[in-house]
């Protein structure tokens, strides 16, 4: 008895270990991805929004791979924890893009384990614009082309880029730190594109006629053609509530005011009180217009255009999902039309 | 295949954790079945949660102390109201568990940012740093030269605590004593195996083992036998199918009493 025991567990044991070998070993063979050369540099990216920039970057330039860490698939950014294929991947690569404002919250375990690998934080560069030198006289073309208005003039230069950031940045508060959801904005997210570019050339001396400056300058060309459809004048210093805080850069990039925010995702408890409050800040500010992303927001928007005349608007955050080459301008434009539609 | 895998620094950081960690759960794990505390070291792993609050509203950088803390207090409570007797045991802890978990949640929900914790639901091994193994390494001693000492008398009272107690032994210490090294075990691993899943773990070798062990030595060793084999091969199929590592422990581990069950049945 006793002996066949322990023969059982033995078996079991290995019978166990066989399986899983086989089972992993298959499910490694099918999910086989293309791993790099040694001799190209592999950059990682953190997002879809800078992996979007950093792919039209480096846009036909030999010698670079460009990855994009797995995405959630529901939820925020912020509580997103790296995978095992991550970590690997993270060993291998040379650059790791960020947006930085404390949306990576797992940057920090990152630079503790890969000290030597180089971080591109966009916001932090944008923040301190630091990484303008050199690259400023694109976006001073672009603006002697486009006569802008007072403060899109001012975002290219380099002092009062970082003034008008940290304010921007302060106004919109949140838990998490600061507001750091700045690719919804199409001129912060220009900043960014320009800033991944200059984190890339560092080393480069003849860096304004590199493959790189020549796709910055076609990637911002297109960015500027991204149609607001009128929005900017339309509904510009309109009172607008937002369920989502990415949304907030949207308004800023159409000119509105936020006068509501209601961060909803699915980890998020929303209480009586703050449906209350949010509902009569729409209220008492004439509030047209709600933002919202459509998988956390739309119950809570339903009830609110029960509840009062505003209009909920459901936008892309570019978070989720799978995006490739120019689709940036693709989901902007959307989402500009369907504010435009509900208008 | 091995040698990529261990040229990386977490990797060997996990491994290293989880032989440290699973032998202590196979070990304690058999104590805790025997003693019918299941309910009790769920309660414990709930109450993991209202520690980070405690921490977080007191201001403690670290709230792996606070944690600790709060589940030592959160054991002893415990044990002293369920001696007391007032309701059946199994109630009172569910009382407490949903209590503490509330109590916890509320604080950590505050504007709304609990998405800020809900890492420790599920737990992340990959993560672990140098200190805290060697945290671990102290743990891992501590519990060793406890059990060494008084499993025997452990024993003696989770068979029959008067008789125990006739035979001059000191239950409520024993007791105590045991229910802060559970708090100990639970809070210093929960980071890396997260809320929902600790107890499994603490539960599921021992339960296997005792599906087929006849006596005290056997149940001990094949449950921690059981455990460290479904740690160490949890973590590797975790490592190549790129999923949680928690997770794939427990079903590993369940699979293992599954299969015991079915041995233990029959025989």
């Amino acid at each position: 008895m006793k002996k066949s025991k322990y023969l059982f567990v033995l078996l079991l044991l290995i019978s166990i270990t066989v399986v899983c070998s086989i089972g992993t070993f298959f499910y490694v063979k099918l999910n086989n991805e293309q791993t790099a050369n040694d001799d190209e540099i592999l950059v990682m990216t953190s997002c879809n929004p800078v992996y979007l920039a950093t792919i039209n970057i480096l846009d036909g330039v030999d010698g670079y791979r460009v990855q994009n860490l797995s995405q959630p698939t529901t939820g925020c950014l912020h509580d997103y924890t790296l995978t095992t294929e991550d970590m690997k991947n993270l060993s291998k690569a040379d650059v790791l893009v960020v947006n930085g404002g404390g949306m990576e919250g797992y940057l920090d375990d990152v630079i503790a384990a890969y000290p030597d690998l180089k971080i591109i934080d966009t916001y932090e560069a944008i923040e301190h614009s630091d990484g303008f030198i050199g690259m400023d006289e694109y976006l001073i073309k672009e603006d002697e082309e486009h006569d802008h208005e007072e403060e899109s003039e001012s975002l290219p230069l380099e002092g009062k880029v970082s003034a008008e950031l940290t304010d921007e940045v302060s106004e919109h508060h949140h838990d998490h730190g600061a507001n750091s959801h700045i690719w919804m904005d199409d001129r912060l997210y220009q900043c960014q594109v320009i800033s991944i570019a200059n984190g890339l050339m560092d080393a480069n001396p003849n860096r304004e006629e590199s493959a790189i400056a020549e796709n910055v300058r076609k990637y911002t060309a297109a960015l500027e053609k991204i149609d607001k459809q009128g929005l900017d004048v339309a509904v510009a210093n309109e009172n607008v509530a937002i369920l989502h805080e990415a949304f907030a850069y949207t308004a800023q990039s159409i000119g509105a005011n936020v006068v509501a925010t209601m961060d909803l995702d699915e980890e998020r408890q929303v209480s009586a009180g703050e449906v209350s409050e949010f509902l009569d800040a729409i209220r008492d500010n004439d509030v047209k217009l709600v933002f919202a992303e459509y998988d956390y927001g739309s119950s809570m928007g339903k009830l609110i255009e029960e509840q009062t005349d505003a209009k909920v608007v459901y936008l892309e955050t570019l978070v989720h999902g799978d995006y490739s080459g120019l689709d940036y301008i693709t989901v902007l434009n959307k989402n500009y039309a369907n504010i435009k539609n509900v208008l | 295949m091995f040698n990529e895998m261990f040229s990386y620094a977490f990797m060997i950081r996990a491994t290293i954790a989880i032989l440290l960690i699973s032998p202590l759960f196979g070990m304690v794990g058999t104590m805790i079945v025997q003693k019918r505390m299941a309910y009790f070291s769920d309660a414990l792993g709930h109450s993991a949660l209202t520690g980070i609050a405690a921490g977080v509203i007191m201001g403690i950088a670290n709230t792996t102390v606070s944690m600790i803390i709060f589940g030592v207090c959160f054991a002893l409570l415990l044990n002293y109201i369920s001696r007391k007797g007032l309701s059946s045991s199994d109630t009172l802890i569910s009382v407490f568990a949903s209590c503490a978990t509330a109590l916890g949640l509320a604080i950590l929900s505050r504007g709304g940012s609990f998405s800020n914790y809900s890492a420790i639901l599920v737990g992340d091994i990959l993560s672990i740093t140098v200190t805290e193994i060697i945290q671990l390494i102290v743990l891992f001693a501590v519990i060793l030269i406890f059990w060494f000492v008084s499993i025997n008398r452990l024993t003696a009272i989770s068979i029959h605590a008067t008789l125990a107690k006739s035979r001059s032994m000191q239950v409520r210490l024993m007791e105590d004593a045991f229910a802060v090294l559970i708090a100990l075990l639970v809070m210093l691993s929960i980071k890396w195996v997260g809320i929902l899943l600790i107890n499994a773990l603490l539960i599921l070798p021992a339960a296997s083992s005792r599906n087929i062990s006849e006596n005290f030595r056997e149940y001990t060793y094949f449950s921690m036998i059981f455990s460290i084999f479904s740690g160490v091969a949890g973590l590797f199929v975790s490592y190549f199918t790129d999923m949680a590592t928690g997770p794939m422990i427990v079903i590993i581990a369940s699979v293992i009493y599954f299969a015991t069950y079915i041995y233990g049945k029959d025989r």
